[in-house]
């Protein structure tokens, strides 16, 4: 056998695996490394974010417009911070309304954006109010203290 | 040695009774126990000859692309199948419970953890260890071996060694590389044709999946795979009958007694790192 061909042969086995542990740690470590599109980034505060958790995405009448880069806790006024990445192709008014919904009953949240009116964008950096989660666990607690007071 | 066969009505007949029986019964015993001993002294000298092979790593590296790079097209199609197969049936039973969001992280860890180091171990026995079964008892059948030992060449160390740590090599880069192909199946299927949201692909696939953890623990049993099934090759070509009845004989029994192994150790090292 040629020389040649099996250094070839054995360097490509080599740097397919390399590239494949790479894919599969980079993939398993950090989800942006992999991403490129250009955003800008808005912090948006809730009282309670319930079980949103970064990477999830942001949604405008149902289509993806960014993702939340980062949650936090404002050490102030003990609030949660969302920081999310909006994609720079997509802008909103400044009086628009960043809610967190479910997919379903027991599926994942992600933050849903209802437009407001104003002629003002929101710009990178800026700081919005949000709607906090709703609470499965809150509602039946209220529910059940309801029915006791009836 | 005519225990069993009553010579005086010509026709073979077993006896009953609790002697005959435990009779029976330790030949059988007696031989496999003779396999163990003889195999456990072939590894012996495997690993007695690696240090040596190691000074010629060009034997080792002519072994790597006869075990490793000729086995990609295979692991490569195999993986993709498997992760397209994976990520479907998982979509469709989440599906019912609204949970279709961490399929990605389902898929992950079924693939990391048992999947991906079995099937490439399984695929690695059918594709390489069967070569290196035949390849070895052919050589010993035309007496290459015993041709390399009068001009004072050790054959352990020039044939079997390198094969072993070639072998031990190369089944966690084929698994590496079977797990990343076998998940970009899944996201192929799962994100680009049924059209989940890739965020909650990911993003679960991340949360729930350790590196240090799900993924070292398969690319470990993916290790012990290689050494046990690359020492079953090439102990069943080293003993091999020298005929050709003998060579396929060796070729069959290496991919049943190192498949039953691969998946024996699979659930002793499972138990083991659970516990």
């Amino acid at each position: 056998m040629d020389r040649q061909q099996i250094d070839l042969g054995a360097g490509l086995l080599l740097l397919i695996a390399i590239v494949s542990l790479a894919f599969i740690a980079l993939r398993a470590a950090n989800f942006d490394a992999l991403g490129g599109a250009s955003t800008y980034s808005l912090a948006v505060s809730f009282e309670n974010i319930g079980n949103l958790k970064a990477q999830s995405p942001v949604k405008s009448s149902g289509i993806i417009v960014g993702r939340i880069a980062a949650l936090s806790l404002d050490q102030e006024n003990f609030e949660a911070i969302a920081h999310v990445d909006i994609d720079q192709r997509y802008s909103f008014p400044d009086d628009s309304t960043f809610a967190i919904v479910s997919t379903n009953l027991l599926g994942e949240q992600y933050i849903n954006i209802v437009a407001g009116g104003s002629e003002t964008a929101l710009a990178d950096g800026d700081r919005a109010l949000g709607n906090s989660a709703l609470i499965l666990e809150d509602l039946i607690g209220k529910f059940i203290f309801d029915k006791a007071a009836e | 040695m005519n225990e069993g066969r009553d010579s005086s009505l010509g026709r073979s007949r077993r006896r009953k009774g609790v002697i005959p029986a435990i009779r029976r019964l330790g030949w059988p015993l007696v031989e496999k126990t003779y396999f163990l001993g003889t195999f456990a002294r072939f590894c012996w000298m495997i690993a007695a000859r690696v240090p040596g092979c190691l000074k010629r790593p060009r034997l080792v590296w002519v072994q790597v692309y006869h075990l490793g790079t000729l086995s990609l097209p295979i692991i490569i199609v195999a993986g993709l199948f498997i992760g397209l197969v994976i990520g479907l049936q998982f979509h469709t039973i989440l599906d019912r419970y609204g949970q279709t969001q961490v399929v990605g992280a389902a898929v992950a860890i079924a693939l990391f953890r048992e999947l991906g180091p079995v099937f490439a171990g399984l695929l690695f026995i059918g594709c390489s260890c069967t070569a290196v079964t035949a390849s070895i008892g052919l050589k010993r059948s035309s007496e290459q071996f015993a041709a390399m030992e009068v001009m004072a060449v050790d054959p352990l160390e020039r044939e079997i060694a390198p094969r072993f740590v070639a072998g031990a090599l190369c089944l966690p880069l084929l698994t590496v590389i079977l797990l990343a192909v076998a998940i970009t199946g899944t996201y192929a299927i799962v994100v680009l044709q049924i059209g989940m949201d890739e965020g909650f692909f990911w993003g679960n696939m991340q949360r729930f999946t350790k590196f240090f953890g799900d993924f070292t623990e398969g690319l470990l049993k993916s290790v012990v795979f290689g050494v046990m099934s690359s020492a079953i090759a090439l102990y069943h070509g080293y003993s091999a009958r020298p005929t050709a009845e003998g060579v396929a004989r060796a070729t069959t029994n290496t991919v049943v007694y190192a498949s039953l192994t691969l998946l024996g150790l699979d659930f002793v090292i499972t138990s083991l790192l659970a516990s």
